[in-house]
């Protein structure tokens, strides 16, 4: 996920369905240097700091064709289950799998 | 529906997202290749012609011999490795490497990128040696360029420019930061820094004093990449919205001339050799120039390629290629009739490329590459659309464009596949530079997951292998999401199994 994607959930996801879902951003970088990244993009969602990517890896050993390749966004259901996986920015798609998890 | 293996470059922060390019305001579908659509003829009835066009002619299926044998009669390979050096991201205390550009002077090859500016020592092009990285808090370089055998700007579209010291390539020195935005391409010529900058055009700058000092500013570009090298006092911008654009430097003050539209799609980089310009043109390949009259040049050949061209080094005849995929060398001695070398498949993205006649190197995600081209030498080259197919449950074909982009005639000499597909082809022989046809079909059933295995006489990849599946729902869809906790830039503790009961959203990013 590049930053004017994160953004983009921020601007537009976090609005609408902050209330239901909670979006989290991650990044294996220094946190100084994420500190002043969230400042400079005014991000509200928070930064998890994720060192070596261990938790990325967790998940992407999960997968059939694993990456190291950005953008990787998951969505985890109510059960804890992943319920969602894209390796490319589609907001509107995440948006629609967001919408039917609430639905359910 | 087939599925291809995406090709995902880095993350480029502006101004718009991978695959689009800015024309005027807008960030449009760029022709960026990879995971273009090279499967599935015009019908899957007529062959394609060079350059993948249906030519109406009816396709004779010819079934593979069965079994994946490798050849015992390969020729032997034009282009091998001589060494590669590891800067990745696994490595403990240092910076992902992600190669986007490679400039030499003398001994020294700079590779910058995520890792920042890294000296490379290739005095023995086949033992390369890292000396540093420099310096990780400007993050992601794109370009460099040397403005003495002991300066050297790097550009960074997000943060602007900065003039080092390389007088110790180990310990690299900041001499001058310009902040800005918007940087890309670098040139220096006759004592003055010439960059491109969206939004601006050009911007001139005197590095006299140790210090950039902008002078002069050229108003005329949309969407500029990457500025050539001059001839006859005349450099070329690559700008994917206006094509190629001449950047006359003959007169006391630099100007632009008309721009030159590109067929082929949007120029992404530009290089030139003596009188002869290359444009790299994502999927659409690498357009040839040539400028007897340099402020007019003409496009004489367009170069296919195997995956999405981005940038393009010409020296003594050769031209090699970089395409995300791999990297291709082409003879360019007659830049009218540009004639295959060589095509490698790289383990991981090739990003840039630099070549000194023979001698090549290649920056990818985690290497420097140092490579050795024989045009003596001919061998064929398979090139597939991918790695990863997927058929139709209920039975049915798929269709892959291949091509031959080595320099002897490919011969398709047997395949094996899982789930009973049988495999056939246009023709069980191409030329260099053919295209052809491979079919894959179906009979329907439950679905599977399993191989695919194609022999030729391709020197590099005898055996080419893929996965295919039908019917097979991705696995990981449904099962119990690995629990983590991890800490928030304000310290705050993340149990994503304290989120039960509402869905949680995991956005993988990075600043860069």
């Amino acid at each position: 996920m590049c930053p004017s994607e994160v953004s983009d959930i921020d601007d537009i996801l976090v609005p609408e369905l902050g209330d239901q879902v909670s979006f989290w951003a991650i990044s294996d970088e220094d946190p100084q240097l994420l500190g002043e990244f969230r400042e400079a993009f005014d991000l509200s969602l928070p930064i998890l700091v994720d060192p070596g990517r261990k938790v990325q890896g967790q998940y992407q050993q999960t997968m059939a064709f694993p990456t190291a390749a950005y953008p990787q966004t998951y969505v985890v259901d109510a059960q804890g289950k992943l319920l969602y996986y894209n390796n490319v920015h589609d907001i509107e798609e995440l948006r629609l799998v967001l919408e039917g998890a609430l639905a359910e | 529906m087939l599925w291809l293996a995406l090709s995902l470059p880095a993350c480029q922060r502006f101004p718009c997202q991978e695959g689009e390019l800015l024309v005027g305001e807008e960030c449009v579908a760029a022709n960026t290749g990879g995971d273009t659509a090279e499967t599935g003829g015009p019908d899957d009835t007529s062959t394609p012609d060079d350059t993948g066009e249906d030519t109406g002619t009816p396709i004779q299926w010819q079934p593979l011999a069965s079994g994946c044998e490798p050849p015992t009669d390969l020729a032997g390979d034009p282009l091998v490795e001589l060494a590669a050096v590891y800067k990745g991201q696994d490595v403990p205390g240092e910076t992902f490497a992600e190669i986007v550009d490679l400039d030499k002077r003398g001994d020294w090859i700079l590779g910058t990128g995520q890792g920042g500016l890294m000296p490379f020592d290739v005095s023995d092009p086949s033992d390369p040696q890292f000396a540093s990285f420099f310096p990780e808090r400007m993050g992601r370089y794109y370009k460099s360029e040397w403005a003495s055998d002991t300066r050297v700007v790097l550009s960074h579209r997000d943060r602007g420019l900065e003039l080092v010291d390389l007088s110790d390539p180990s310990a690299v020195a900041p001499l001058h930061f310009a902040n800005g935005w918007g940087y890309e391409g670098l040139l220096f010529h006759e004592g003055l820094l010439y960059t491109t900058r969206r939004g601006v055009g050009v911007e001139v700058y005197d590095l006299s004093s140790d210090t950039l000092s902008l002078v002069d500013s050229v108003s005329g570009l949309d969407a500029p990449w990457e500025i050539s090298a001059p001839h006859n006092g005349v450099a070329y911008i690559a700008d994917a919205a206006l094509g190629l654009v001449p950047l006359n430097l003959r007169g006391e003050s630099a100007t632009l001339g008309t721009p030159v539209p590109v067929d082929g799609g949007g120029p992404l980089h530009v290089s030139a050799d003596g009188g002869a310009v290359f444009v790299a043109v994502g999927a659409g390949g690498v357009a040839v120039f040539e400028t007897s009259d340099p402020l007019a040049p003409t496009q004489v050949a367009l170069i296919p390629v195997g995956g999405s061209a981005v940038m393009t080094s010409a020296d003594s005849g050769l031209l090699w290629i970089a395409d995300n995929e791999g990297i291709a060398v082409w003879d360019v001695s007659d830049p009218a009739d540009p004639q295959p070398v060589a095509r490698e498949i790289t383990d991981q993205f090739a990003l840039s490329i630099l070549g000194e006649g023979t001698q090549g190197y290649v920056g990818d995600w985690n290497y420097l590459r140092s490579v050795a081209v024989d045009p003596s030498v001919k061998a064929p080259h398979l090139e597939m659309p991918g790695d990863r197919f997927i058929l139709p449950v209920d039975g049915g074909t798929q269709t892959l464009r291949i091509q031959n982009l080595g320099s002897d005639t490919l011969e398709l000499r047997g395949a094996s596949a899982d789930g009973g597909v049988t495999v056939e082809a246009s023709s069980l022989s191409l030329a260099p530079g053919e295209a052809g046809w491979l079919r894959l079909s179906y009979g329907g059933g439950e679905g599977f997951r399993g191989g695919l295995c194609v022999a030729s006489n391709d020197s590099d990849q005898p055996l080419f292998t893929a996965e295919i599946e039908a019917g097979v729902d991705d696995p990981v869809i449904g099962q119990p999401a690995p629990d983590f906790v991890l800490q928030d830039l304000d310290g705050n503790s993340h149990s994503l199994s304290d989120q039960l009961g509402h869905p949680v959203v995991l956005a993988y990013f990075a600043t860069w």
